[in-house]
């Protein structure tokens, strides 16, 4: 099937987060059931936000977004990331050109994703990478939201 | 004639976020450098990313595994969250689905919109923050 930008234009809803590491062991660095949307904007911007599911995060005591302790903020940001910036078809892949993310070190990064679909999912593969302590090749199942 | 959704839909960029108490005082909430996307999808998905300029990489290379001090900076710089969003009179309501605060996750996020040429601006409910009462104001261009 050959991807146009009306492939992936809209929202997806993350379905299976699974590492893979050099030896074949997998990990789920979310658990089971992980969190996340990603929309592939129709005037080239995209978003990604990936976690755990929110039920089981922690409340910050606070009402002020930016004003968490630092227990708070890394109970957070260890169950929840996200980025955004431009993206674009390259061949088999979708290239993401980050220019915001909650972790500094990403922005300015290009992001790979190597798509295949299965049935009504796509799938997106990443290089290797290190993920709540997991290090590997992940792939990311998604449907549409 | 453009709709109200048609006015929204597309990639806004941040051109500044105060913060105006109930006295009269107007402070930018982040500093210089700051940076901003707000995505309002055709197919009723938003996404909104707020970052102060000049924060500082982690050490490691995982966005789950920041240090508590890493990660106290990098949320005191950074908000994001996401969900689905519509248009009720004067507002534009974003239902929160997930958000990096997790306080905001099932919550309304009602914002008053105005047009100033090609400007958007939103502006909040009031709100509470360090014992002041006042609201917040963000101004958005087309990216």
């Amino acid at each position: 099937m050959a991807a146009t930008p009306e492939t992936f234009i809209g929202t997806w809803r993350l379905v299976a987060w699974v590492i893979t590491d050099g030896e074949g062991k997998t990990t789920e660095p979310m658990g089971p059931a992980p969190w996340g949307l990603l929309t592939y904007a129709a005037d080239g911007y995209m978003f990604a936000m990936l976690g755990a599911e929110p039920s089981t995060r922690t409340r910050f005591s606070g009402s002020d977004p930016l004003g968490g302790s630092a227990e708070e903020a890394q109970r957070a940001m260890s169950t929840c990331h996200a980025y955004c910036g431009r993206w674009i078809i390259d061949g088999d892949s979708l290239v993401h050109t980050v220019e915001m993310a909650l972790f500094p070190n990403m922005v300015g990064t290009q992001q790979v994703r190597h798509f295949r679909f299965e049935g009504d999912r796509v799938v997106l593969k990443t290089p290797p990478m290190t993920r709540k302590g997991a290090s590997g090749i992940a792939e990311l199942t998604w449907r549409r939201a | 004639m453009t709709t109200p959704s048609e006015q929204l839909v597309g990639t806004w960029r941040l051109e500044s976020w105060y913060r105006i108490e109930d006295d009269g005082t107007r402070q930018p909430r982040f500093g210089p450098g700051a940076s901003g996307l707000l995505i309002y999808a055709a197919d009723g998905f938003m996404s909104a990313s707020l970052m102060d300029g000049g924060r500082t990489p982690f050490a490691g290379p995982d966005p789950y595994g920041g240090t508590a001090e890493e990660c106290r900076a990098a949320m005191s710089t950074g908000h994001s969250y996401c969900g689905r969003w519509r248009i009720e009179g004067e507002a534009i309501i974003h239902d929160v689905e997930l958000s990096v605060f997790p306080n905001w996750v099932g919550s309304e996020q009602i914002r008053y919109v105005r047009f100033e040429g090609d400007r958007m601006i939103l502006k909040t409910p009031p709100t509470r923050r360090r014992g002041s009462t006042g609201y917040a104001e963000l101004t958005w261009r087309r990216a």
